[in-house]
This record gives structure tokens, C-alpha cells and sequence, in this order.
């Protein structure tokens, strides 16, 4: 090959090679107008997840008309003249339920708890030496306080919406907060317990009481009921029903021992966390199944 | 043949007058370094070569007249980069550039002078990149690489690197002072001494406002000064920072606490967050051409007092007594000292009648640092708790090779390998915190026994990792100023100290990047054009996210990004624009979603003009400058599928000028535009509301509001003497000419 057909043949590569570039720098130039407009708009793709927002309403357990009574498995026939709450915050959590934790069980008073041979053959597990049995995720909530009676199975709506995300609830937890309203507490009952010719009129609470906060267990940890099962995946339409069934709280109550107290100016005597129905009734309060039942409520329902 | 030679790229520069904005040539050679005019034959190395279509040397020139908060804010002049900085003036800037969130310089190389800025194992951010000692008034040229393509990019050029080269052209002495809105005043004056290189000059600002809003006053004092001195062949170059501020910051706002009206736009939680900086360099370049060295050391002090959570992590914890939450205010601290050396040797041959050149270069880096980060309860500097405290020794030790040839005249391969070593000696000098054992003393932040007996709270943690980089360049052309460009190359990101166990093979964020793309370049009637436009796909395999708990970064997953980009430059004696837009998507790799805060269009308007008036006197032409920038960020992607809005922001400033005194006004954020710089998703307790909130939320830092203001400038010095003394069209105010070409590289080994 000669120097000028050397020389042709480069020219024509070159040429070549630079017709090639401007053919690229003109596509190049197109795909900028078009990036440039869906840069503006930043369509395409999300960040995942979104945020929702649903509906919850909270009543007492369904049960036909007429008197709240029932019998305990100590053979007390009990009737619940009163009993009004107020629930909230309420926070939505990722977390798988857990039967029982450190911080949700609740302490027995310090006489009975050598005595408890359970608790010394098993110990309770815990997934971890923490406040609770793991932080899980908060995905939503219903920041909210809401008075309801407990009494009356019609379900009442928060005033506001839980807000959140789409993402999957395994459980929820209820803190409380003592109110004006109820006499500083967050749950107040009143009513009567017969067994054989023996009739109690009783009354009592579950208050938050800031002296009870120990390194242990912080008042944080005392507001709240944590692990409550509820299976969600929250969307608009959502709409979650909590019913709060108080049976519980006095299944092994024995109101005999109340009747060492002496009884107040309405005839009824009180209960607190140092007699068993007292302890009882905050156990039940605490305890993450059987008070408090989560429901989701089908979407046509909802609506 | 190989043969060693010696400064084959003479330099020249022209001999007298030119426009202050050098224009850059076929792929970033500045013209001033090829093109002589009057003869003047200096020494002095060329720009570097280019790595890739976005190896981007920008002169500042007149574009500098256009406001700028700071010299970080000149990034903006490279395509892509989206700046924040919502934690206060002396906080460093958050960088986005082509899809990376590169936080505060964890993703991007930060030098000056050779001299690395990025600080390793900072307890605020790894890589934590604060540009603050510089004097915006003396970058010359800022050379922003964005990607992994040159051996010389060393740690944490993940996304890229940028290059600060100090230099003052104008010779003589300015003394400028500001005051604009929010009792804002500025005062900076610059010596450059006529005759000598531009490298020589003394530069000092003393800065204070009361800052927009609540708690963002600062105050701050800087000082820069560099010498140069040649010694036949070899150049000697020093230069000295000096840096100090004491600043508020405003923080984080939950977007709807603004909403309900709780807060203002530009209010604070917790009016004792801010900072304390300072920051003290040296740097001597010894330059030979074929050799070089740059040894540098830095010392420095951080202490950022900051709160993003409010009440919500103070809970109770085993060996606490009980408490209340005290409130999430963290105050990290760190000091350390910084030493280095960069070198390079070269060799220089002649293949087919072309320059081939083969260069070895070695770097090495140690740091000592002291960082802690402690608790404070709400409002107040009362430490509650110790988060860490501890002592990291990192040393990194690389060594690269890389070539330059030119086997044809429209074939350029550049590329070579650069090996890196890192080694980490850490002393947590609290490894007990959080440990608790039964009976023992509450409240012990570092106790001195664990569940086995008595033992030292201290504990050392040592680490290593190698890590090699390859990278290439091939440049075809140019053909009538358009050249075609692809590069391929790896970088890394070092590991954090913060989280290596003892033992552990240091894990690196290895980066994978890959570009094409066209460069054109071309002078013709007075006129300077540069242009490019490329696409550019990154893979980073483990990459950084923003913990707000931890008030730092956390490791995450692997993401992707990919894109284009396009921008131009211009420049003509009155005229200088500059332009860019720049498109990304980032997504992570397990699950494809996006890369949330990552803005997909960046695009970027700077314009300059100077033209003398029709008017004089005292014989003396009036000259009128006025500058104009505006920045378009695209919708930015937002945890939980939403997005952010465009931002629009549009900065100006307009000065006349009579022989020595120059009286102009400036405007920032011209259209007044409101919008959230920073944005944040993640769960907070500010006690906005009754009750505790616990679902993550929107945050953001807000973006500072119009501020007007006036500015008055004395030029000293016989280019100021001569200024508007000619005709109309040569009334620019030129600059003395320096001694020597000035335009050498910022450092040994980190430009050739």
C-alpha cells in the first residue's frame, strides 16, 4: 500500500469515525431533550411504599342488650354498672406478637411472688433483655386520646385517621394516659359481685401513677400495652375495629377480700393493685389477648 | 526508544492583557498554555489530559462574579452538582452529582492544592469534606472529574473528584467589603503581589451575620496564602489556610409542625445546635516535570452540636436510673492532624514522532484522630450519655501507575492501575458502654466490669484491606475540535473506622463507573466554545445512607445509576456563559427502587458580561459587569413514593466600576423562592404534638430566603491604574501579568 492510498484510507476512516460521532452527538442531543423533560417531572419509579391513612373506631364487646354480667371462674356472678376509658395513642407496629414480655407483664405484688411456682420452673423468655421483646417498627398510628364507654358495644370513631404507610402490622399497642374526666385514671369501673348471698359493690381504676416508673420498668413502659395481635396491611380503605372486653380483667377476681375494706360514700368499695382484684384488673388490662381484640373490618363494612 | 526527558510541554502563556476567563480548548487544555502571542516562553506544566468526556477544568474567570456563598458553591459550575447545606455556614455542604447523594464528600474526592480535604473516619461523616478554608476569591480553576478514571483519584472518589487550584490572576490588591441583609458583612482583601507567579498572594475575609431565621448566625475568619518560587527547572509552590467559625444552625423542622403552624418556615427546635471549626493547612509542591512531590499536613478541630430526633431515643436503658427522655441533642467533637505525601515520577518517550508518557506515582496519608459524640440534654451543653468516644489511626498507602499514549494522531489511551492499602488502629476508649451488670454503680457511661469480672472499658481494634483500581481512558480524535471519549474505572470509598471489628478485613464501597461521550472544542472570532455531551452508567456495590439516629451515614445496599449530560461553555472578551444539564436515576439493586433525595435534573445557567460604558471620566471608561446564575433541580424522589418539588433559584448581581473603586449590588435567591434544601424521612419526637409520635415524618432544613445587598470594591495595583484607560473594546479590567504562566497543576501527582 502507497503513502496516498494510506492517506485515503485514513481520511475515509476519519471521516468515518466523525460522521459516526455526530450521528451520536445529535442522539445524544435528542435523548437530553427527552431526559430533560422527564428530569423536570422526576417520573418514573418509586422510593417504595406509601403513605395511607385509615379509619378506627373502638367499642365494647358484642353482646346482646341488657345488664354486662358474667361469671368468674371463682364463682362470682359480676355486673359492670360503669365502665368508661380512654385509649390512645395507639401505634401500629411491625412486629410479630409475642405471648408475653417483661414489660407487659405485670408485677405481682411482692408477697405472692416467692409463691409463684410457675414463674421458677419457667422462667419467662424474652427475645431480648430490653423494655420489651424487640423495638420492632412503628408504621402508623392514631396520635389521639379517645374517652368511649366500655359498656356499649357501638363502635366510636377516632376523631382523627391513623396515619402511616402500606406496610404489613403484626401487632398494635394502646398507651394510656390518666384523664380529668375519669378521676386521673384511664380506665374506671364500677358494679356489683355476687356469689351465694354475698354482694360486693366495687369501683376502681387503672391509673398511670408516675411513682411506679422504676429503672426497670419507666413510665413509658408503664403507659403502654404492647404485642396486641392485629394481621394489617393498611390501605385508605382500611377501617380497624377494637372491641374491649373487660371479662378478663375479673376472671379469677375474689371479691371477698375487698369486703376487708371499708366501703365508701356510695356504698362500693374500691379495688387496688395491692388486693387481687385489683392486681387482676391491671393484669387484664395488660395483658395483650383477651381485653383488647383487633379487628379488621371487611372493606365493604368499612365503607 | 524510552527516554527520560525533561518539561517536553513547555508552556506559554500571552504576554499581556487578556480576558480574566482563560478559555479551555480540545478537551480542558487552557489556550493561554498553547497559543502564544507575544513569545513570552515560560515554564510550567499544561493542564492534565483529559480522562474522560466529563473531566471538566473550569476556569472561574468572570463566572466568578456571580454571588457565591462560598468556594463550594463553585462546584455548581461543573455539570450535575446540586448543593445543600442546611446545618449552618460553617457546616460542609451536601453534595448530589450525576445520581450520587454524596452526603458531605463521602462520594466525592475533595483537594486543594494537592491537599486531600476529606476527612476519614470524621465523626459526623466519613469523608466529611469541608471547603470553608478556601477564599471563593482565589480558585483559579476548579477541575471536577466526575468518575473514577484517573489513578490519581485516591479515597473516596467514588462519584469523582474536585480539584481547587488557588490562584489570584489579578495582580495587585483588592479589598472588598459586603453588607448585605440579615447585618451581614463580609470583608475579604486579596494580595497578589505584581510580578510574581499567581501563585503568590495573601488572601484574608472576615465574615459575620446574624444569619435568616432563627439560629443561623456565624461568624468566621479565613485566611489563604500561597507562594511560589522557581529554581531552574523545579517549581516550588507553598500554600497555607487558615480557617475558623463559630456558627448556628437552625437544624430540622417536621414538615408538619410548619403546617399546624407550630413553627415558622425558618425556626428552630433547639437553639443550641451549631458548630465550632478549625482548620489549619500547609502544602509545598515541588515540581519538576518529570518529578514532583506534595507533602502536606493539616490540623483540625470539629465540634457540631445537633438534634434531628427531639425526644424519642433517650429510653430507658439498664443501669440508667429512671428519667424522663432528656432529649436526642448530639455533640460530636473530633480533632486531628493529617499528614501526606503525593509523588510521581515520569518517564517520557517518543513512539511515531508522538510524546508517550509512563508514570509511577506513590501516596501516602495518616490520620489521628480524637472523636466522641455525647448526649446533651435538651437546650442545654450538659452531657448525658456517651454514644462513642474514641481514637482511630488510618493510614493509606497507595501506589498507581498510568500512561499516556498516543500510538496514532486521533488515538489518545490513558490508564494504568492504582493499588491502595489502608490500615486502621482504632482505641475505643468506651467499648463497656451500655454494659450493665447487676449491683454495679448506676449512671456509669464506661464501666469498668461485665458479666466476667473487672475489666478495662478500653479497647483496641486494628484492621486492614487492599484494594486494586484499574482505569482507562480511550480518546479518539479530536476531528475539527470534536473528540469521542470513553472511560471505564473503578473507585472505592475507604471504611468507616466507626464500624470495623478487630481483625476484620477493612470492607471497601467499590465503585464501578463507565462513561461515553462527545467533547467539542473550538476558538474562533474572539470567541472560546466548549461543549460535551455523554452518558454514564456507575454501579456502587455498598453504599451509604444517612442514619438520623446516629446523626451519621450507615451502610446500605448496593445501587445503580445511569444518565446523561450535556453542557457548554462559552466566553468572548464581554461575554462568559456557561451551561448544563444533567439527568440521573439511581436505584438500588435488591429491590430496584430509587434512590430517595437524588435530584433526576440538575441543570444550571451561569452568565457573565463586562462591558465599558459610553461614559468616562476623568478620561477613564466606566465599566459595567453583571452577572446572572440560575439552578433548576428536577422533582427529587422522597421516601414513601413522593417527590419534592422543582426547585427554580436565581442569583444576580450587577457593578460598575471606575478605575480602582467598583460599586456593585448583589441579589441571592432573586425570586424569593421557598423551598426545603435538605429533606429528611425518619421518625421524630419534637413535642409538637400531645402525644408521642412515632412514625417517620418529613423533614427538611430550610433554604435561605432573597438577601439583597451592596458591595464595595477597592483594586490596587497598576492593572487597576490602568483600568478603562483604552478603548471601549480592550476596557476590560486585565490583570497584571504574572511572572510565570501560573498554570500549572494544583500539585505533584495530582495533575501532571
Amino acid at each position: 500500500m502507497n503513502t496516498h492510498s494510506a492517506r485515503s484510507t485514513f481520511t475515509r476512516v476519519r471521516s468515518f469515525v466523525a460522521r459516526r460521532a455526530l450521528t451520536a452527538a445529535a442522539t445524544l442531543a435528542v435523548l437530553g431533550v427527552c431526559t430533560f423533560a422527564a428530569g423536570v417531572e422526576g417520573c418514573g419509579g418509586t422510593t417504595g411504599l406509601r403513605r395511607v391513612s385509615f379509619s378506627m373506631r373502638v367499642g365494647g364487646y358484642e353482646r346482646s342488650p341488657g345488664p354486662y354480667t358474667f361469671e368468674t371462674r371463682t364463682g362470682w356472678s359480676v355486673t359492670l354498672t360503669e365502665a368508661r376509658g380512654a385509649i390512645g395513642p395507639v401505634y401500629f407496629n411491625t412486629i410479630a406478637p409475642l405471648e408475653t414480655s417483661r414489660a407487659t407483664v405485670p408485677r405481682a405484688p411482692a408477697s405472692r411472688r416467692a409463691f409463684d411456682v410457675r414463674r421458677l420452673l419457667l422462667p419467662l423468655a424474652h427475645a431480648d433483655s430490653g423494655s420489651h421483646f424487640g423495638a420492632g417498627r412503628i408504621v402508623a398510628e392514631i396520635n389521639e386520646q379517645r374517652e368511649f364507654d366500655l359498656l356499649d358495644p357501638t363502635l366510636v370513631a377516632f376523631d382523627r385517621p391513623a396515619a402511616g404507610v402500606d406496610e404489613p402490622v403484626r401487632t398494635a399497642e394502646l398507651w394510656f394516659y390518666n384523664r380529668a374526666t375519669l378521676r386521673d385514671s384511664a380506665l374506671r369501673v364500677a358494679g356489683t359481685a355476687t356469689r351465694g348471698d354475698r354482694t360486693v359493690r366495687f369501683s376502681g381504676a387503672f391509673a398511670i401513677d408516675p411513682a411506679a416508673a422504676t429503672q426497670e420498668q419507666p413510665l413509658d413502659a408503664l403507659r403502654q400495652v404492647r404485642g396486641i395481635p392485629l394481621e394489617l396491611i393498611p390501605d385508605e380503605e382500611s377501617s380497624v375495629e377494637l372491641r374491649v372486653d373487660l371479662r378478663p380483667c375479673f376472671a379469677n377476681a375474689d371479691f371477698s377480700e375487698l369486703l376487708a375494706s371499708a366501703p365508701g360514700r356510695d356504698g362500693a368499695r374500691s379495688f387496688t393493685r395491692r388486693d387481687n382484684v385489683g392486681a387482676g384488673f391491671e393484669a387484664g388490662v395488660r395483658a395483650t389477648s383477651g381485653t383488647w381484640r383487633f379487628r379488621v373490618a371487611p372493606k365493604a363494612q368499612a365503607r | 526508544m524510552l527516554c527520560v526527558a525533561c518539561c517536553c510541554f513547555g508552556a506559554r502563556v500571552h504576554g499581556q492583557q487578556r480576558p480574566r476567563s482563560a478559555p479551555t480548548s480540545a478537551h480542558g487544555e487552557r489556550s493561554e498554555e498553547r497559543a502564544p502571542e507575544q513569545g513570552v516562553r515560560v515554564r510550567g506544566n499544561p493542564a492534565p489530559p483529559p480522562r474522560a468526556a466529563s473531566d471538566t477544568p473550569i476556569t472561574i474567570g468572570r463566572l466568578g462574579d456571580i454571588p457565591r456563598a462560598n468556594a463550594a458553591d463553585l462546584l455548581r459550575l461543573a455539570p450535575g452538582i446540586f448543593l445543600t447545606n442546611g446545618l449552618g455556614e460553617g457546616h460542609a455542604e451536601q453534595v448530589f452529582l450525576r445520581g450520587f447523594d454524596a452526603r458531605l464528600g463521602q462520594d466525592l474526592e475533595f483537594t486543594y492544592e494537592g491537599v486531600p480535604i476529606n476527612e476519614p473516619a470524621h465523626p459526623h461523616s466519613h469523608g466529611y469534606a469541608d471547603t470553608h478554608s478556601i477564599i471563593p476569591e482565589v480558585v483559579d480553576q476548579l477541575r471536577v472529574l466526575e468518575g473514577p478514571f484517573d489513578p490519581r483519584q485516591g479515597d473516596f472518589a467514588v462519584a469523582g473528584s474536585a480539584q481547587y487550584a488557588l490562584r489570584v490572576r489579578e495582580r495587585g490588591a483588592r479589598l472588598q467589603y459586603r453588607f448585605g441583609m440579615f447585618n451581614t458583612h463580609r470583608l475579604v482583601g486579596v494580595l497578589a503581589p505584581e510580578g510574581e507567579a499567581p501563585s503568590t498572594f495573601v488572601a484574608a475575609e472576615l465574615a459575620r451575620s446574624d444569619g435568616y431565621g432563627q439560629n443561623r448566625s456565624y461568624e468566621r475568619a479565613t485566611g489563604n496564602a500561597g507562594y511560589e518560587r522557581r529554581f531552574g527547572n523545579v517549581t516550588l509552590r507553598g500554600i497555607v489556610t487558615s480557617y475558623l467559625t463559630r456558627y448556628g444552625s437552625a437544624g430540622v423542622l417536621r414538615e408538619d409542625d410548619v403546617r399546624a403552624g407550630r413553627v415558622g418556615f425558618f425556626d428552630t427546635y433547639d437553639a443550641t445546635q451549631g458548630g465550632d471549626v478549625s482548620r489549619h493547612g500547609i502544602g509545598l509542591t515541588l515540581d519538576g516535570g518529570t518529578f514532583g512531590a506534595t507533602l502536606w499536613g493539616t490540623y483540625r478541630t470539629f465540634r457540631l452540636r445537633e438534634n434531628f430526633t427531639g425526644f424519642l431515643l433517650d429510653r430507658q436503658r439498664a443501669g440508667q436510673s429512671p428519667h424522663e427522655q432528656r432529649g436526642d441533642a448530639i455533640e460530636q467533637t473530633s480533632s486531628s492532624v493529617d499528614l501526606g505525601l503525593r509523588a510521581y515520577g515520569r518517564l517520557r518517550a517518543t513512539f511515531n514522532q508522538r510524546p508517550q508518557t509512563l508514570e509511577f506515582g506513590f501516596y501516602g496519608r495518616f490520620v489521628h484522630a480524637d472523636n466522641s459524640q455525647r448526649r446533651m440534654r435538651f437546650g442545654t451543653n450538659i452531657p448525658y450519655a456517651t454514644d462513642f468516644e474514641f481514637t482511630p489511626d488510618l493510614a493509606n498507602a497507595a501506589i498507581y501507575v498510568d500512561a499516556d499514549l498516543k500510538p496514532l494522531s486521533w488515538l489518545s489511551i490513558r490508564g494504568g492501575v492504582r493499588l491502595d492499602g489502608f490500615h486502621y488502629n482504632v482505641l475505643d476508649r468506651c467499648a463497656t458502654r451500655g454494659t450493665y451488670v447487676r449491683g454495679a454503680p448506676l449512671d456509669t457511661e464506661c464501666p469498668s466490669a461485665d458479666r466476667a469480672g473487672y475489666r478495662n472499658p478500653e479497647t483496641r481494634r486494628t484492621a486492614s484491606g487492599l484494594l486494586a483500581q484499574p482505569r482507562v481512558t480511550v480518546i479518539f480524535g479530536p476531528w475539527s475540535g470534536l473528540s469521542f471519549a470513553l472511560a471505564y474505572g473503578s473507585g472505592a470509598r475507604s471504611a468507616d473506622a466507626t464500624y470495623l471489628g478487630d481483625g476484620e478485613r477493612a470492607p471497601f464501597s467499590p465503585t464501578q463507573a463507565a462513561e461515553a461521550g462527545l467533547v467539542f472544542t473550538r476558538d474562533r472570532g474572539g470567541w472560546s466554545l466548549s461543549a460535551r455531551a455523554l452518558g454514564y452508567l456507575t454501579h456502587v456495590e455498598r453504599d451509604l445512607v444517612f442514619d438520623e439516629a446516629q446523626g451519621r451515614n450507615s451502610i446500605a445496599n448496593g445501587t445503580t445509576r445511569y444518565g446523561g449530560l450535556a453542557a457548554m461553555r462559552a466566553t468572548n472578551r464581554w461575554l462568559d456563559v456557561g451551561m448544563h444539564v444533567t439527568y440521573a436515576r439511581a436505584t438500588f439493586d435488591d429491590n430496584g427502587l430509587l434512590v430517595p433525595y437524588v435530584p433526576p435534573l440538575v441543570a444550571r445557567l451561569d452568565a457573565s458580561v463586562l462591558v465599558p460604558l459610553p461614559l468616562k471620566i476623568r478620561e477613564r471608561h466606566l465599566t459595567m459587569s453583571a452577572g446572572v446564575g440560575a439552578s433548576l433541580i428536577g422533582q427529587r424522589a422522597l421516601p414513601l413514593s413522593e417527590k419534592a418539588p422543582a426547585i427554580f433559584v436565581a442569583d444576580a448581581q450587577l457593578s460598575l466600576r471606575w478605575t480602582h473603586v467598583e460599586l456593585g449590588v448583589f441579589c441571592t435567591n432573586v425570586f424569593d423562592a421557598q423551598y426545603a434544601w435538605a429533606q429528611y424521612n425518619y421518625v421524630s419526637d419534637f413535642r409538637g404534638q400531645e402525644f408521642p409520635t412515632r412514625v417517620a415524618s418529613r423533614h427538611f432544613t430550610a433554604a435561605p430566603p432573597r438577601n439583597v445587598g451592596v458591595s464595595l470594591t477597592v483594586h490596587i495595583g497598576t492593572g487597576a491604574a490602568r483600568h478603562g484607560a483604552a478603548e471601549r473594546g480592550a476596557a476590560t479590567p486585565g490583570p497584571t501579568q504574572s511572572r510565570s504562566s501560573g498554570a500549572s497543576a494544583p500539585s505533584a501527582g495530582q495533575q501532571p
